[in-house]
């Protein structure tokens, strides 16, 4: 989670971009969010739960807000919206009706997971509709959104099983090797995009003092 | 889901193994397929732009070509006709003249008075030629009455027009482009098409105003006039198609569903009206 947040500040130019500094922000907060979890887990559960329902929704509402500031279609930008809002009913529902410590990050990890699949594919599929660059992989949000894409598409199956795989404690290991290894690529990949920005700049400069 | 995590299976590992693998199989060649497909569809873009592009210098290319070739004309009638013309009449009227006697001088004078006259009709058809005085005064229903009037006292071919609604006329400039239209058009039909009358009508509706050409001859089809509006030959029919491109209008060359005759139809945006 530290490479993200490395390539933010190794270019000035990525402070000016908003949806930059909103991913650093949640990769701060994710970090924060990780030692309280490891704090939390067997000492305080009620801590543990409200953190982790707290950091779902700030999960979702970060990346849709992404979504939002680097879409430049209308359909995308409904799209995140009623995305966000149903994944909030979602949650909403679930808490009051089915509360339970050990369920929020599965569940709602799927349907968290259905949503950002939905939201990556519309990306593309706008950029498809309505091409402006030769070279698509030359754009940092894209390989921001191949990382969400990458990221959901990669633990959607692990959280769609959890509860069940999960009851047999010898399958713990095998989704956290699965868990980390997704989010350790995406991690690199979004420190990729953090650099590639930076990168673009340093080149046009170049090319300026060599005109 | 719910009915998913309710299955007791054995082998959920496996399951959770592949299908984690397929899922991010499926992403990784969903991202691939957009990056080519992307590409083409730009690579497309572009080759459409440059065909575009193409198209254009041709049609510039045929416009100066056509205005080079009117110039040449002009130049030349003037040269030949009015050149020649004038020259005999300084040869009449010379300084020599003074010593005539009265009757000759009369008669020099008479022989120059007529080569001006025959001047002044010269120029006159030339300026005719570049606006028809019927056109500007008239209107576009009279010029093209005018025209075929000239095709019909040739008398190897009918030709006749209708102008169902035309009180308000077009724009000077539309009337023009749209006479020089129909010119090379009934040019064209009396070069190749071997047809025995040519009609000319015009309709209008709320938005459009149409002009329709048929004849009984050999003709061309939408297609045909594109194939050959591209080919290096087809100047006539580039200055036709940027003529209408500049007015915003359309053309569609068309055989008749009956296959007994051809028929040309000019369509105008009725905001072209005075």
């Amino acid at each position: 989670m530290l490479l993200p947040v490395i390539m933010y500040f190794s270019s000035k130019s990525n402070r000016k971009v908003l949806y930059k500094r909103i991913l650093l922000f949640y990769f701060l907060y994710s970090i924060f969010n990780e030692l309280l979890n490891n704090f939390s887990y067997s000492k305080y559960p009620d801590l543990y739960f409200w953190n982790g329902l707290f950091f779902a929704i700030l999960k979702i509402f970060l990346i849709c807000f992404i979504f939002y500031s680097i879409s430049s279609a209308p359909l995308l930008k409904k799209l995140t919206i009623i995305g966000f809002l149903s994944y909030l009913s979602f949650l909403l529902i679930l808490t009051i009706f089915y509360h339970n410590a050990s369920d929020y990050n599965k569940i709602p990890s799927s349907v968290q997971g259905i949503i950002l699949l939905v939201l990556s594919i519309t990306f593309f599929y706008e950029k498809m509709k309505a091409p402006d660059t030769l070279f698509i992989y030359s754009l940092p949000e894209f390989w921001y959104v191949v990382a969400i894409l990458i990221y959901a598409s990669g633990t959607f199956f692990i959280y769609v099983f959890a509860e069940f795989w999960l009851k047999n404690e010898s399958n713990i290991d095998d989704y956290t090797v699965i868990h980390s290894f997704i989010s350790i690529l995406m991690n690199i990949i979004i420190g990729y995009s953090m650099w590639k920005q930076s990168k673009e700049k340093q080149l046009t400069s170049l090319k300026a003092n060599i005109a | 889901m719910f009915f998913l995590q309710a299955q007791n299976s054995a082998n959920t590992t496996y399951v959770v193994y592949f299908g984690t693998f397929g899922m991010l199989l499926l992403a990784v060649s969903l991202i691939v397929f957009i990056v080519f497909h992307q590409r083409k569809v730009i690579y497309f873009q572009l080759r459409m732009k440059k065909m575009q592009e193409d198209q254009q210098q041709m049609m510039l290319q045929a416009s100066i070509q056509s205005q080079e070739e009117e110039r040449q004309r002009i130049a030349a009638d003037l040269h030949d006709d009015a050149g020649p013309l004038l020259a005999t009449v300084r040869l009449y009227l010379n300084e020599g003249l003074i010593h005539q006697d009265q009757g000759t001088q009369l008669q020099s004078i008479y022989n120059a008075k007529q080569i001006i006259d025959d001047t002044i009709q010269l120029i006159r058809n030339m300026s005719h030629n570049l606006i028809p005085p019927t056109l500007k005064n008239f209107g576009l229903e009279s010029a093209v009455n005018d025209m075929f009037q000239k095709i019909n006292g040739s008398g190897s071919i009918s030709a006749s027009a209708r102008f169902h609604d035309y009180k308000r006329r077009l724009k000077l400039e539309y009337e023009l482009s749209i006479f020089r239209v129909l010119q090379e058009l009934v040019n064209n039909t009396l070069k190749h098409s071997h047809s025995s009358f040519i009609h000319l009508t015009q309709n209008k509706t709320d938005q459009y105003i149409y002009i329709r050409m048929h004849h009984d001859g050999e003709g061309l089809t939408q297609t045909e006039y594109e194939k050959l509006r591209d080919t290096p030959k087809g100047m006539g029919l580039k200055n036709i198609f940027s003529r209408i491109k500049i007015l915003n209008s359309k053309i569609l060359f068309e055989k008749d569903s009956s296959n007994t005759y051809y028929k040309v139809t000019i369509e105008i945006p009725v905001e072209a009206m005075l």
